[in-house]
Protein backbone atom coordinates (compact mmCIF):
# COMPACT_ATOMS: atom_id res chain seq x y z
CA UNK A 1 0.00 0.00 0.00
CA UNK A 2 1.22 4.04 -0.57
CA UNK A 3 2.62 5.47 2.17
CA UNK A 4 2.26 9.25 1.72
CA UNK A 5 4.21 11.74 3.38
CA UNK A 6 1.55 14.61 3.21
CA UNK A 7 4.44 17.89 4.08
CA UNK A 8 6.10 16.50 1.16
CA UNK A 9 3.19 16.18 -1.23
CA UNK A 10 2.94 18.72 -3.55
CA UNK A 11 -0.11 18.03 -5.08
CA UNK A 12 0.68 17.79 -8.50
CA UNK A 13 -0.69 15.13 -11.38
CA UNK A 14 2.52 12.89 -11.20
CA UNK A 15 1.39 9.98 -9.12
CA UNK A 16 -2.16 10.23 -10.80
CA UNK A 17 -0.89 10.46 -14.23
CA UNK A 18 1.54 7.18 -14.17
CA UNK A 19 -0.78 5.10 -12.01
CA UNK A 20 -1.91 2.33 -14.43
CA UNK A 21 -4.70 0.68 -12.13
CA UNK A 22 -5.95 4.20 -11.33
CA UNK A 23 -5.96 4.22 -7.77
CA UNK A 24 -4.87 7.53 -6.97
CA UNK A 25 -7.46 10.45 -7.80
CA UNK A 26 -6.98 14.08 -8.14
CA UNK A 27 -10.49 16.17 -8.02
CA UNK A 28 -10.31 19.81 -7.68
CA UNK A 29 -13.57 21.55 -6.20
CA UNK A 30 -14.04 25.00 -4.32
CA UNK A 31 -10.23 26.51 -5.17
CA UNK A 32 -9.03 22.61 -3.33
CA UNK A 33 -6.71 20.23 -4.63
CA UNK A 34 -7.86 16.82 -3.14
CA UNK A 35 -5.90 14.17 -3.45
CA UNK A 36 -6.86 10.51 -2.45
CA UNK A 37 -4.79 7.53 -2.55
CA UNK A 38 -6.72 4.35 -2.45
CA UNK A 39 -5.77 1.46 -1.26
CA UNK A 40 -3.12 -0.71 -3.20
CA UNK A 41 -1.77 -3.97 -3.24
CA UNK A 42 1.88 -3.25 -4.20
CA UNK A 43 4.55 -4.70 -2.09
CA UNK A 44 8.12 -2.53 -1.24
CA UNK A 45 10.86 -4.11 -4.08
CA UNK A 46 8.54 -6.00 -5.90
CA UNK A 47 5.44 -5.10 -8.15
CA UNK A 48 4.52 -1.84 -9.62
CA UNK A 49 5.94 1.58 -7.90
CA UNK A 50 5.89 3.73 -10.84
CA UNK A 51 3.90 6.26 -8.22
CA UNK A 52 7.01 6.19 -6.01
CA UNK A 53 9.59 6.61 -9.13
CA UNK A 54 7.58 9.87 -10.58
CA UNK A 55 7.49 11.47 -7.35
CA UNK A 56 8.54 15.04 -7.80
CA UNK A 57 9.73 15.30 -4.12
CA UNK A 58 9.59 11.80 -2.72
CA UNK A 59 6.76 12.18 -0.84
CA UNK A 60 5.50 8.39 -1.58
CA UNK A 61 6.81 4.92 -0.30
CA UNK A 62 5.01 1.77 -0.39
CA UNK A 63 5.04 -0.25 3.13
CA UNK A 64 3.49 -3.28 4.03
CA UNK A 65 -0.43 -4.18 4.67
CA UNK A 66 -1.49 -3.54 8.00
CA UNK A 67 -5.06 -3.10 7.67
CA UNK A 68 -4.85 0.59 9.50
CA UNK A 69 -5.39 3.30 7.51
CA UNK A 70 -5.85 1.55 3.77
CA UNK A 71 -6.44 4.87 1.94
CA UNK A 72 -4.92 8.41 2.45
CA UNK A 73 -5.84 11.85 1.58
CA UNK A 74 -4.77 15.35 1.24
CA UNK A 75 -5.68 18.39 0.48
CA UNK A 76 -4.21 21.65 -0.86
CA UNK A 77 -4.96 25.19 -1.07
CA UNK A 78 -4.85 26.82 -4.41
CA UNK A 79 -3.31 30.01 -4.96
CA UNK A 80 -5.14 33.20 -6.21
CA UNK A 81 -3.80 34.97 -9.16
CA UNK A 82 -2.78 38.47 -8.32
CA UNK A 83 -4.18 39.56 -11.63
CA UNK A 84 -7.12 37.87 -12.37
CA UNK A 85 -8.02 35.93 -9.40
CA UNK A 86 -8.51 33.00 -10.69
CA UNK A 87 -7.22 30.03 -8.66
CA UNK A 88 -4.25 28.30 -10.64
CA UNK A 89 -2.05 25.88 -8.82
CA UNK A 90 -1.22 24.78 -5.69
CA UNK A 91 0.64 26.51 -3.16
CA UNK A 92 3.00 23.63 -2.37
CA UNK A 93 4.06 23.72 -6.05
CA UNK A 94 4.31 27.40 -6.05
CA UNK A 95 6.65 27.33 -3.31
CA UNK A 96 8.69 24.38 -4.61
CA UNK A 97 9.07 26.18 -7.67
CA UNK A 98 10.34 29.87 -5.96
CA UNK A 99 12.73 27.86 -3.99
CA UNK A 100 14.50 26.22 -6.84
CA UNK A 101 14.79 29.03 -9.20
CA UNK A 102 17.59 31.70 -8.64
CA UNK A 103 15.46 34.79 -7.02
CA UNK A 104 17.06 37.22 -9.15
CA UNK A 105 14.78 35.73 -12.36
CA UNK A 106 11.67 35.39 -9.87
CA UNK A 107 10.73 39.08 -10.81
CA UNK A 108 10.33 40.61 -14.12
CA UNK A 109 11.90 43.89 -15.21
CA UNK A 110 8.28 46.02 -14.02
CA UNK A 111 8.65 43.82 -10.21
CA UNK A 112 5.97 41.85 -11.05
CA UNK A 113 6.56 38.90 -9.00
CA UNK A 114 5.54 35.96 -12.14
CA UNK A 115 5.20 33.24 -10.54
CA UNK A 116 2.40 34.79 -8.38
CA UNK A 117 0.58 34.80 -11.62
CA UNK A 118 -1.88 32.55 -13.72
CA UNK A 119 -0.41 31.53 -17.37
CA UNK A 120 -3.02 33.16 -19.27
CA UNK A 121 -2.34 36.70 -17.35
CA UNK A 122 1.75 35.83 -17.97
CA UNK A 123 0.99 35.37 -21.81
CA UNK A 124 -1.20 38.73 -21.28
CA UNK A 125 2.07 40.29 -19.45
CA UNK A 126 4.13 39.61 -22.19
CA UNK A 127 2.42 40.34 -24.81
CA UNK A 128 1.46 43.96 -23.49
CA UNK A 129 5.31 44.40 -22.85
CA UNK A 130 6.18 43.19 -26.34
CA UNK A 131 3.24 45.26 -27.70
CA UNK A 132 5.06 48.54 -25.90
CA UNK A 133 8.61 47.83 -27.28
CA UNK A 134 7.70 47.45 -30.56
CA UNK A 135 4.79 49.63 -31.12
CA UNK A 136 5.65 52.66 -28.94
CA UNK A 137 2.26 55.14 -28.39
CA UNK A 138 0.82 54.00 -31.86
CA UNK A 139 -2.54 55.56 -29.99
CA UNK A 140 -0.96 58.54 -28.61
CA UNK A 141 0.70 59.70 -31.96
CA UNK A 142 -2.32 58.66 -33.78
CA UNK A 143 -2.03 61.02 -36.52
CA UNK A 144 -5.98 61.50 -36.11
CA UNK A 145 -5.60 62.28 -32.62
CA UNK A 146 -6.07 66.36 -33.34
CA UNK A 147 -7.48 69.01 -31.04
CA UNK A 148 -11.46 67.98 -31.91
CA UNK A 149 -11.17 64.32 -31.45
CA UNK A 150 -9.18 61.60 -28.93
CA UNK A 151 -8.72 57.92 -29.78
CA UNK A 152 -9.80 55.52 -27.01
CA UNK A 153 -10.53 51.50 -26.79
CA UNK A 154 -12.58 51.54 -29.55
CA UNK A 155 -11.54 53.78 -32.37
CA UNK A 156 -11.82 57.82 -32.55
CA UNK A 157 -14.26 59.80 -30.10
CA UNK A 158 -15.48 62.79 -30.42
CA UNK A 159 -14.08 64.14 -27.52
CA UNK A 160 -13.50 68.32 -27.68
CA UNK A 161 -15.81 68.79 -30.62
CA UNK A 162 -18.83 67.19 -29.20
CA UNK A 163 -18.35 69.93 -26.28
CA UNK A 164 -18.19 72.53 -28.87
CA UNK A 165 -21.17 71.55 -30.32
CA UNK A 166 -22.87 71.17 -27.35
CA UNK A 167 -22.21 74.52 -26.31
CA UNK A 168 -23.10 75.93 -29.82
CA UNK A 169 -26.21 74.41 -29.87
CA UNK A 170 -27.40 75.23 -26.04
CA UNK A 171 -25.91 79.06 -26.93
CA UNK A 172 -27.79 79.29 -30.60
CA UNK A 173 -31.20 77.73 -28.73
CA UNK A 174 -31.04 80.63 -25.83
CA UNK A 175 -30.93 83.15 -28.14
CA UNK B 1 17.34 28.94 -32.88
CA UNK B 2 14.19 30.01 -31.21
CA UNK B 3 11.30 31.55 -33.82
CA UNK B 4 11.69 35.66 -34.23
CA UNK B 5 7.97 37.59 -34.02
CA UNK B 6 8.19 40.70 -36.08
CA UNK B 7 4.67 42.03 -34.14
CA UNK B 8 4.36 45.62 -36.42
CA UNK B 9 3.51 42.85 -39.27
CA UNK B 10 1.02 40.36 -37.38
CA UNK B 11 -2.63 40.64 -38.35
CA UNK B 12 -3.99 38.61 -35.77
CA UNK B 13 -5.25 36.07 -38.18
CA UNK B 14 -4.43 32.64 -35.53
CA UNK B 15 -3.41 30.80 -38.83
CA UNK B 16 0.10 29.87 -36.58
CA UNK B 17 -2.07 28.95 -34.12
CA UNK B 18 -4.36 26.41 -36.47
CA UNK B 19 -0.83 25.22 -38.39
CA UNK B 20 0.87 24.29 -34.60
CA UNK B 21 -2.58 22.22 -33.62
CA UNK B 22 -2.56 20.52 -36.72
CA UNK B 23 0.96 19.65 -36.25
CA UNK B 24 0.74 18.02 -33.14
CA UNK B 25 -2.34 16.69 -33.27
CA UNK B 26 -4.99 19.40 -30.89
CA UNK B 27 -2.08 20.39 -28.58
CA UNK B 28 -1.42 23.71 -29.89
CA UNK B 29 2.15 25.08 -27.96
CA UNK B 30 1.45 28.68 -29.02
CA UNK B 31 -1.19 31.68 -28.33
CA UNK B 32 -1.81 34.63 -30.40
CA UNK B 33 -3.05 37.80 -27.75
CA UNK B 34 -4.64 40.80 -28.55
CA UNK B 35 -3.66 43.87 -26.73
CA UNK B 36 -6.71 45.87 -26.84
CA UNK B 37 -7.34 47.51 -30.37
CA UNK B 38 -3.58 48.05 -30.98
CA UNK B 39 -1.58 44.92 -31.73
CA UNK B 40 -1.78 40.95 -31.57
CA UNK B 41 0.71 39.19 -30.39
CA UNK B 42 1.67 35.63 -30.57
CA UNK B 43 3.14 34.63 -27.72
CA UNK B 44 5.42 31.64 -28.26
CA UNK B 45 8.39 29.77 -26.00
CA UNK B 46 11.54 31.67 -25.96
CA UNK B 47 13.65 28.82 -25.85
CA UNK B 48 15.37 30.25 -22.94
CA UNK B 49 19.42 29.94 -22.06
CA UNK B 50 18.73 29.12 -18.29
CA UNK B 51 15.52 27.98 -18.76
CA UNK B 52 13.00 27.81 -15.56
CA UNK B 53 10.70 24.59 -17.09
CA UNK B 54 14.08 22.54 -17.86
CA UNK B 55 15.53 23.69 -14.05
CA UNK B 56 12.14 22.43 -12.56
CA UNK B 57 11.54 19.30 -14.20
CA UNK B 58 13.04 16.50 -11.76
CA UNK B 59 12.47 13.21 -14.23
CA UNK B 60 14.78 15.43 -16.64
CA UNK B 61 12.16 14.56 -19.70
CA UNK B 62 12.95 18.52 -20.42
CA UNK B 63 16.61 19.24 -21.22
CA UNK B 64 19.08 21.70 -22.51
CA UNK B 65 20.75 20.48 -25.85
CA UNK B 66 22.68 23.12 -27.39
CA UNK B 67 20.28 25.80 -28.37
CA UNK B 68 17.39 23.65 -28.16
CA UNK B 69 15.27 22.04 -26.15
CA UNK B 70 14.54 18.10 -26.37
CA UNK B 71 11.56 17.03 -24.82
CA UNK B 72 11.47 13.35 -23.38
CA UNK B 73 7.82 11.93 -23.70
CA UNK B 74 9.05 8.63 -22.23
CA UNK B 75 10.27 10.37 -18.87
CA UNK B 76 7.53 12.59 -18.06
CA UNK B 77 5.03 12.35 -15.38
CA UNK B 78 3.01 15.19 -16.22
CA UNK B 79 3.16 16.75 -12.88
CA UNK B 80 2.54 20.73 -14.75
CA UNK B 81 5.69 22.06 -12.48
CA UNK B 82 7.27 23.01 -15.92
CA UNK B 83 4.18 24.77 -16.60
CA UNK B 84 3.64 26.96 -13.79
CA UNK B 85 7.70 27.69 -13.72
CA UNK B 86 7.46 28.63 -17.31
CA UNK B 87 7.65 32.80 -16.60
CA UNK B 88 6.04 33.38 -20.45
CA UNK B 89 2.89 30.54 -19.71
CA UNK B 90 3.69 28.44 -22.59
CA UNK B 91 4.00 25.02 -21.25
CA UNK B 92 0.63 23.13 -21.43
CA UNK B 93 0.49 20.23 -19.11
CA UNK B 94 -2.58 17.21 -20.04
CA UNK B 95 -1.09 14.10 -19.28
CA UNK B 96 2.17 14.97 -20.51
CA UNK B 97 3.89 18.37 -20.88
CA UNK B 98 3.09 20.33 -24.79
CA UNK B 99 6.04 22.56 -25.40
CA UNK B 100 7.47 24.22 -28.49
CA UNK B 101 9.89 22.13 -29.79
CA UNK B 102 10.19 23.98 -33.32
CA UNK B 103 8.78 21.13 -35.40
CA UNK B 104 11.61 19.20 -35.06
CA UNK B 105 9.85 15.87 -37.08
CA UNK B 106 8.68 18.37 -39.75
CA UNK B 107 10.64 19.02 -43.05
CA UNK B 108 11.58 22.84 -43.75
CA UNK B 109 11.33 24.24 -40.47
CA UNK B 110 8.33 24.95 -37.84
CA UNK B 111 4.98 24.88 -39.12
CA UNK B 112 3.80 27.89 -37.73
CA UNK B 113 6.77 29.95 -39.47
CA UNK B 114 5.68 28.31 -43.12
CA UNK B 115 1.77 29.19 -42.51
CA UNK B 116 2.23 33.01 -41.71
CA UNK B 117 0.66 34.67 -44.73
CA UNK B 118 1.85 38.20 -43.25
CA UNK B 119 5.79 36.96 -42.64
CA UNK B 120 5.61 37.95 -39.14
CA UNK B 121 6.65 34.73 -37.96
CA UNK B 122 10.71 33.64 -39.14
CA UNK B 123 13.09 31.61 -38.02
CA UNK B 124 16.35 33.38 -39.60
CA UNK B 125 18.59 34.98 -36.99
CA UNK B 126 19.85 37.53 -39.91
CA UNK B 127 16.37 38.10 -41.00
CA UNK B 128 15.43 39.42 -37.84
CA UNK B 129 18.86 41.70 -37.61
CA UNK B 130 18.03 43.29 -41.18
CA UNK B 131 13.97 44.40 -39.91
CA UNK B 132 14.95 45.77 -36.41
CA UNK B 133 18.08 47.89 -38.16
CA UNK B 134 15.41 48.95 -40.83
CA UNK B 135 12.90 49.86 -37.80
CA UNK B 136 15.85 51.75 -36.24
CA UNK B 137 16.60 53.40 -38.70
CA UNK B 138 12.94 54.33 -39.74
CA UNK B 139 12.49 55.53 -36.50
CA UNK B 140 15.21 57.73 -36.67
CA UNK B 141 14.99 58.89 -40.16
CA UNK B 142 11.26 59.82 -39.17
CA UNK B 143 11.30 63.33 -37.72
CA UNK B 144 9.06 62.90 -34.29
CA UNK B 145 9.54 59.31 -34.34
CA UNK B 146 7.38 56.14 -36.36
CA UNK B 147 3.69 56.11 -35.87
Amino acid sequence: MIRVDSSLCLGCQSCSNVCPSEKIARSEADGRITMRWKSCNEKRDEGCDLCVRACPTKALSLAAHDGAAAECEASFDMAVCKICGSRYATESMLKMIESSLPAEIQKDAAGLEWTRVCLQCRRNVEAKRLTGQILPGRRTKDWRCSFLFTAGKRGLYPGRMRLLYDLIIFVVFRI
Amino acid sequence: MPIYIDISNCIGCRTCEAACQIEHEGNGRLNVHYVEDLAAVPIFCHQCEAACCATICSPRALQKDGEMMIFDEEKCTGCGLCAFACPFGVVWVDRIAHKCDLCRDREGGPACVAACPAQALFDDFDEAMRRARSRTALALATPGGVR
